[in-house]
């Protein structure tokens, strides 16, 4: 295919999103143009997207866009279109959210795309930054210091991923990661070595997971889509799939070393997540934590050989682990907007009750993330782990497995917060809907969206090869 | 009959379930939506048990493959040993919406569509022929028990619920782990990750000492099996999950649920792990032993009418596993036998102290007393499953543990005989039990004006003790249902 039929379509968008930027001033009329520019841009995107699921696109060596990656690009589209929708247009400040995650879905095509680490940085930075002013938009108490305190770390990894890829110059003569010849192995690992601590961070994996619990509590609508679909399936995925690649580079002996500390940094993920996640009482920061024991999970996946299969069906772990993430966190935000605005576990006492579809849905997403059976937590978990165990990872998968026993404690926090426990506040406001009242848009938004979700996360349980395929 | 009927079929109670969410009844609608589903559910279950024409084998209902999940699939089959199973879950249903219709909840929904759900599961465990389907189903069980539990049970309920799901999500995470390890060296050999028995034993794992493959693995599935069963000493969730379970909880968990643990150690571990069975059987035969010997000297110290037939429970199958580890052809009949009777007899009590509880609202062994006065008919009901339960003559447990009690003693003497003492302490705890509570004077106020059982309550009393006495009396009927499937699990 002409590599100018992809060329073009961007520039269309890109088109869309300044004409979004340059409208919002303009009163409430311009917020509704920047609104409407901002949707357009991108659901234009996402139906070239549609129609080129099956297709390929390169720039000479730069940048490079396979059927999987369309497919990738093409979910994170109809989710920004989502999100944006959910957003709404009320206030400049929900304009500029949207807009800024629909900035970041431009970063994660280059990201994606990228096969050479210069695009590489320049996309993970404009993710990075506009993640960082997203969040300081958020209407959440200490959102402002959360997206602070990740700006300053988010800054000291930059700068470490930069020496990372000086080192990495240095030992192949090359910034394309996708062929290349090592020249100097113990350069080339120490520039490895650092990479994966990027990567650690970006994933939030212990022990550089000390921005996430902040910036969890700070997610409200605005930043919903971005935090998981983009920073957690797009970067997680496209770091994965390029550190597995540099991993195998590695001089033998030098790769157990990496492997090693990949194995040793997977299971202390694991307990580390799941045995803090107990001691909280927040349940986005729950959610924080279970993120953390899911990226050990995942962060395995480094010690495995390079196989197509593996990086499709990593792309399959993350997508539904961020689809159930953001139905739970979504939710739970509208359980939190009911009780005062306040993340305690008061919020979600009785919430089945209050409204049974939200209740029945979060208690959904949250078995979900618990990897129970028939829900695509469970068929992720599966997939990895029997992948950790084919390649003779046996010991560390059955303690990484095991681990998740710990995590049970506090997903089941959920149902019991939600069907066994009576609610002492008078929530006004969810009762009104779940007794049958006409529901706000913004309810019947925030519903639309949650069912979608599960449905998902339900489809992804019982018929994951539909997904595979 | 085509794949998709079967289907249709067996998603039939989930369905039945969402039912409860979306129409708008009242009380007394909602319990004979429920009544009628729990019908059609048991004439649905016989039909599909009198679908194969050999019992003895596998005959295969449904699949559905996973083609691109490691060519997994949902493989739904019947034997003699599931059938007499899936038909017990079927009529224990019927019972628990039967016996639980005083029972009041502005959860209505709530509590029936768990119902459905658990029972919907509890099949679904029960005809799954390879392990991942197994596996799901098992694990889809805990969900609905928890919330019974959890939102329909006593004060302790939270307490309760926890811990039952903590232990048996931890014993079915091992066997996740095995079963995942099995599966991926099924592939290198087999070419396939899809577990069956037959290709589980086809993988001939290694075994020479308890830290080779063969050993780990059976442990792993042990493990959640014994949890389930509950085999001594990982029985203490049972008695805090009895006792605060509501009457519905109580009779699916002890009717079939904990059944599932033997059903499980009958089809995926004995005929998969030979050397390790052989092995390990002693011991496993002791810890059986000692759950005899200590579910009934518990039971004898208790003072809750629940925790009686808890612990009860916890003896009885300590029986039954000693039985199936005896591996001869006497133990392993008289086990599956005495699945069913247990599953009736103890199903029969949890419905005796409901009706008890309806009218007290205790449980408590001394707030009664005398109560067969006022309350004759009830007192003979609950007599008649206490007769079944200490295995007198012509009631079925009797056939069960006699020939358990044979065939552990044919294989290891000595154990035969702790067995066979600890089954003398049934009818000292039970027939305690009973004069306790139905016989002598009226010493408590409140028990002089006690109303008998109603025709409603009477009829689930009437349906059991019809079993007790047809399977007492002619074992065979229902021995010939399962027996040529036992006997392909030993061969």
């Amino acid at each position: 295919m002409d590599k100018y039929n992809f060329i073009r379509p961007i520039l269309i968008f890109v088109a869309f999103q300044c004409l979004s930027i340059l409208a919002v001033p303009f009163a409430s009329k311009g917020k509704k143009i920047a609104y409407g520019a901002n949707i357009l841009g991108t659901l234009f995107l996402a139906v070239f997207f549609a129609m080129n699921l099956n297709s390929e696109f390169y720039l000479t060596d730069l940048f490079y866009l396979d059927a999987t990656k369309i497919k990738v690009l093409f979910v994170v589209s109809l989710f920004n279109i989502l999100i944006s929708v959910l957003n709404g247009h009320k206030r400049a400040k929900d304009v500029w959210a949207s807009m800024l995650s629909t900035f970041m879905y431009l970063g994660s095509i280059f990201l994606i795309g990228s096969t050479e680490f210069v695009t590489f940085f320049v996309a993970l930075e404009m993710i990075s930054l506009m993640n960082y002013a997203q969040i300081s938009l958020s209407d959440l108490p200490n959102s402002k210091e959360a997206a602070i305190k990740y700006y300053i770390q988010g800054s000291i990894f930059t700068a470490i991923f930069l020496l990372s890829l000086a080192l990495f110059f240095g030992s192949t003569g090359d910034f394309n990661f996708m062929d290349f010849t090592v020249r100097h192995q113990q350069l080339y690992v120490f520039s490895v070595a650092l990479m994966f601590t990027v990567l650690c961070f970006k994933i939030g994996a212990f022990p550089f997971q000390a921005w996430m619990p902040d910036v969890y509590s700070s997610v409200d609508k605005g930043n919903l889509a971005s935090n998981f679909l983009i920073t957690k399936l797009v970067v997680g995925y496209s770091f994965l799939t390029v550190l597995l690649r540099l991993i195998n580079e590695a001089d033998p002996s030098y790769q157990q070393f990496i492997i090693y500390g990949v194995l040793t940094i997977s299971v202390l993920n694991a307990f580390y997540g799941n045995i803090v996640g107990l001691a909280q009482s927040q349940f986005k920061r729950v959610i924080a934590y279970s993120s953390m024991a899911h990226a050990g999970y995942m962060i395995m996946t480094l010690a495995l050989q390079v196989n197509e299969g593996y990086e499709s069906q990593l792309l399959f772990y993350l997508t539904f682990y961020s689809v159930t993430a953001t139905g739970a966190i979504l939710l739970i935000n509208r359980f939190i907007e009911n009780a005062n605005g306040e993340d305690t576990y008061e919020a979600l006492k009785g919430g089945f009750y209050k409204d049974p579809l939200s209740g029945a849905l979060l208690c959904l997403f949250g078995l979900g993330l618990a990897g129970m059976p028939l829900t695509a937590g469970f068929s992720t978990k599966y997939l990895l782990f029997t992948n950790y165990f084919r390649e003779g990872l046996n010991l560390e998968a059955t303690v990484v497995l095991l681990s998740s026993i710990i995590g049970l404690g506090y997903y089941i926090r959920f149902i019991v917060a939600l069907f066994m426990e009576e609610s002492t506040s008078s929530d006004a406001k969810v009762l009104a809907t779940a007794s049958g009242q006409a529901l706000s848009i913004s309810d019947f938004k925030a519903k639309f969206m949650a069912i979608l979700l599960a449905a998902l996360v339900v489809a992804g349980g019982i018929a994951p090869s539909l997904f595979l395929k | 009959m085509t794949d998709q009927i079967v289907l249709l079929q067996f998603f039939a109670p989930l369905v039945w379930a969402i039912g409860f969410f979306v129409f708008r009844f009242d009380s007394l609608k909602f319990k004979v939506y429920a009544l009628v589903g729990s019908l059609l559910f048991l004439v649905n279950t016989l039909r599909l048990v009198y679908l194969p024409t050999d019992l003895g084998q596998i005959t295969i209902l449904a699949k559905y493959t996973l083609p691109n999940f490691f060519g997994l699939s949902y493989t739904l089959g019947i034997d003699g040993l599931s059938a007499i199973l899936v038909i017990l879950n079927a009529l224990l249903l019927l019972i628990v919406v039967l016996a639980t219709w005083d029972f009041e909840t502005p959860k209505q929904k709530l509590y029936y569509s768990s119902i459905f759900v658990l029972i919907w599961a509890v099949n679904g465990s029960l005809l799954a022929i390879n392990l991942f389907a197994f596996f799901i189903f098992w694990e889809a069980m805990l969900i609905p028990l928890f919330v019974l539990v959890g939102v329909f049970g006593g004060k302790n309920r939270k307490y309760a619920s926890y811990k039952f799901f903590i232990y048996t999500a931890a014993g079915s995470m091992l066997m996740l782990a095995a079963m995942i390890y099995m599966s991926s060296l099924s592939y290198k050999i087999n070419e396939t990750y899809d577990l069956t028995a037959q290709t589980m034993k086809q993988l001939n794992l290694n075994f020479d000492g308890f830290f080779s493959a063969q050993s780990l693995v059976f442990w792993a599935f042990c493990a959640a099996f014994f949890i389930k069963v509950p085999v001594f000493p990982f029985h203490s969730w049972l008695p805090d999950a009895h006792v605060e379970a509501p009457t519905a909880g109580s009779i699916i968990l002890a009717g079939v649920l904990l059944k599932l643990g033997i059903y499980g150690l009958l089809r995926f571990v004995i005929p998969v792990f030979p050397q390790a069975v052989m092995a390990y059987r002693e011991c496993i035969m002791i810890l059986g032993a000692a759950g005899i010997i200590y579910g009934s000297l518990t039971a004898l110290a208790q003072k809750d009418i629940k925790k009686v037939v808890a612990f009860s429970s916890i003896g009885h199958m300590g029986l039954i596993v000693a039985g199936i580890f005896a591996l001869n052809e006497q133990a392993l009949k008289g086990a599956v036998f005495q699945l069913i009777a247990h599953g009736i007899t103890t199903g029969g009590l949890f419905v005796a102290v409901h009706c008890l509880y309806m009218r007290r609202h205790t449980k408590e062994i001394s707030a009664y007393g005398g109560v067969a006065k006022t309350m004759p008919l009830f007192a003979v009901c609950f007599f008649m499953m206490i007769l079944g339960s200490m295995a007198v003559p012509l009631t079925n447990g009797f056939v069960g543990e006699f020939l358990l009690i044979f065939g552990v003693y044919k294989s290891i003497p000595v154990l035969g005989i702790v067995c066979a003492s600890g089954v003398i302490l049934a009818p000292l705890y039970l027939l305690t039990l009973f004069q306790k509570t139905m016989l002598g004077q009226i010493t408590v106020e409140e028990n002089k004006s006690l109303k008998d059982i109603s025709w409603l309550e009477l009829t689930p009393f009437v349906i059991l003790a019809i079993i007790i006495l047809i399977h007492g009396v002619y074992p065979q009927s229902l021995m010939d249902v399962y027996s040529k499937a036992i006997m392909s699990i030993l061969t």
